[in-house]
């Protein structure tokens, strides 16, 4: 190897360094400008990707610099040195720098919880699986969420009822970590997994982990198309809780027995109705034997005599004292299957009760109106 | 010349025809991959850069950057032409191709619902995971018939390795056409590349099939 071609190397890792540097302040120059959130940056996998094949790559290019120009026309033809240089220059900021975003991607994906601090750890029930306070949730100008706070209790099935628009889906999506609070406190178990530190909210680091205990029921299902029934049921037990295949299998067998959709196991969703569709959303939740089961809007996707049947499959886990938390329109319902009602108005809990106070008797004046409304609809 | 000898001597060409066929496509699907990512970035910098790429390489035919890879580094920084063409030949179609099929790519993206990556998040699984596990299939499944169309026209645009002298079959072709001063070996190139275009559609065909096994 001649000594330029050290040089070149030993210029490429600088420039590695230089580029990683630069990454690291612009990082942190977000996290100052609080702009570094939890966002799911889900459209592209930049990072994975470029692990994954760009690497590759540069040591394909590298290695065909080397070999060819190096060895043949660079050591015989001095004159071209400023040409190779600026190659591996080039390489040396294109390859280096990618690699390092895509480093730096993965680790900075969330703000990191190190301890919660000791007054939020008093403001969470540590009895109650979920436990929220006082969130606050903004998208631009609107200000969604303002100062929510409530506590679910084991084997309780809480209803959130409310006018459209009022915040409901976004309170179920900050819970489930789809969408990030500005501040407050979620906590499950009376662990804590959202904290707020000087205003500003921060993640755990192990929302994963979190993620365990809760499970959530999309309106619009939300299968995986191209995974059968069993298949949409079994990939997550297995390859995220790296348990056992068959033991899942055999679990996730008894459940569908149970819910009458055996027969469907090996069916692709495109095949089922749509209320098969969400009872089989609902077991893929249960798979994973989650603490708490979160459902928006269960059955407003549905034709109307096909809400039945996924009704009564919630009915059913009540029966079972799963801890529920259901957005819904369905007022019959709520206030048939819930142990307690929240009613939401414009991003503020109006009222929050027994299911027979809040829809048979209620003095909010606010929530008559909201009753009266859907009574004459 | 016999019409059996032009066909012999055609096919010669063909194994280059195919090594950059295949080649490209090893290396322009990834890239593509890597550059439709790269595009949705949420780095500024880097997806105006990667959309850049796209629009300068879907806007200059592949004859000039074919030249341009080819002899672009002997004027620049004076190495000399190297004498296996395959490699610039090779990165020239990689690079365009990785354009097109970057778009492709991302049209496919753009199509996922967004609840697929939701679901995903909420059952625990690892961006990876999600990737490779959820969107990918999908996406994969949704953008064949278009990938097809590309697949189809690269086929055809292997004959613009003549630009550059490299030794394919539409090379050796022009070649004998100009010496015999004859019409046949285009006759004969129009054949091959039917023949293997049918051969594309054929298999792509059958992958489309094996993969609609489900509505989206
Ligand atoms: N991703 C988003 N970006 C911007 N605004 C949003 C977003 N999601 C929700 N909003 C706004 O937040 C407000 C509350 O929406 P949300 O979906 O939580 O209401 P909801 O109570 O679930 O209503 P519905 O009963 O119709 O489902 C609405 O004004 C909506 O426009
Ligand atoms: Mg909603």
């Amino acid at each position: 190897m001649t000594p330029i071609c050290k040089r070149n190397i030993g210029i490429s890792i600088l420039l590695s360094f230089v580029t990683f540097g630069i990454y690291f302040i612009y990082w942190e120059y977000l996290l100052v400008k609080n702009i570094r959130t939890l966002k799911n940056d889900t459209s592209s996998c930049t990072g994975e990707m470029l692990c994954l094949v760009l690497v590759p790559f540069y040591n394909l290019y590298w290695w065909y610099t080397r070999g060819k120009f190096v060895k043949d026309e660079f050591a015989a033809n001095g004159a071209s040195s400023a040409g190779n240089e600026i190659t591996y220059l080039l390489l040396g900021i294109f390859g280096l720098a990618i690699i390092s975003m895509a480093i730096m991607q993965n680790d900075f994906n969330s703000l990191e919880l190190k301890s919660a601090s000791d007054k939020s750890r008093n403001v969470v029930n540590s009895d109650s699986v979920l436990s929220v306070s006082n969130i606050q949730k903004s998208f631009g100008d609107n200000h969604v969420l303002k100062d929510i706070s409530f506590h679910v209790n084991k084997g309780e099935v809480v209803s959130v009822i409310g006018p459209s628009g009022s915040g409901k889906s976004t309170l179920l999506r900050c819970c489930t970590f789809l969408e990030t609070i500005d501040s407050g406190i979620i906590a499950y178990d009376g662990k804590i997994a959202a904290d707020t530190v000087n205003g500003m909210a921060v993640y755990s680091k192990d929302l994963n982990e979190f993620r365990h205990i809760f499970g959530l029921v999309f309106q619009n299902f939300n299968l995986f198309p191209h995974y059968t029934v069993l298949k949409n049921m079994m990939d997550a037990p297995v390859s995220v809780m790296k348990r056992d295949k068959d033991e899942v299998r055999e679990e996730c067998m008894a459940l569908l027995e149970k819910m009458d959709l055996a027969s469907k196991a090996d069916s692709y969703p495109c095949e089922l109705s749509g209320g098969q569709q969400q009872r089989v959303s609902i077991v893929r939740a249960l798979a994973m034997k989650p603490e708490i089961l979160f459902f928006d809007e269960p059955t407003s996707a549905l034709d109307p005599e096909l809400t039945g049947e996924v009704l009564k499959v919630i009915k059913q886990l009540a029966a079972e004292k799963m801890t529920m938390v259901i957005v819904t329109h369905e007022m019959q319902f709520a206030r048939q299957v819930s142990d307690r009602v929240v009613f939401m108005d414009k991003g503020i809990i109006i009222e929050e009760g027994d299911p027979e106070e809040v829809f048979g008797n209620t003095q909010n004046e606010r929530t008559k109106q909201f009753l009266q409304n859907y009574n004459n609809q | 010349m016999t019409l059996l000898n032009i066909i012999v001597k055609m096919s010669e060409g063909l194994g280059k025809t195919c090594a950059i066929f295949f080649l490209t496509l090893l290396f322009a699907i990834p890239l593509g991959m890597i550059v439709a990512s790269l595009r949705g970035s949420r780095f500024k910098v880097i997806s105006a850069v990667a959309r850049a790429y796209i629009s300068i390489l879907r806007g200059t035919p592949l004859m000039l950057q074919l030249i341009a890879v080819t002899y672009g580094p002997y004027y620049l920084f004076g190495f000399s032409v190297s004498r296996n063409k395959l490699i610039p030949v090779v990165i020239a179609f990689t690079i365009n191709y990785a354009s097109y099929f970057a778009e492709i790519y991302r049209s496919g993206l753009d199509s996922m619902p967004v609840g697929q990556y939701e679901a995903a998040q909420v059952l625990g699984y690892s961006k990876m995971q999600t990737y490779f596990k959820i969107i990918l299939p999908q996406v994969i499944r949704r953008i064949l018939p278009s990938l097809t169309n590309e697949i189809v026209t690269l086929v055809k645009d292997t004959s613009m390795a003549f630009t550059v002298s490299y030794q394919e079959m539409f090379t050796i072709g022009k070649q004998i056409a100009n010496s015999q001063t004859s019409f046949v070996p285009f006759v004969v190139a129009g054949v091959f590349y039917y023949v293997f275009n049918a051969l594309v559609g054929f298999v792509m065909g059958r992958v489309e099939k094996r993969m609609s096994y489900y509505k989206i």
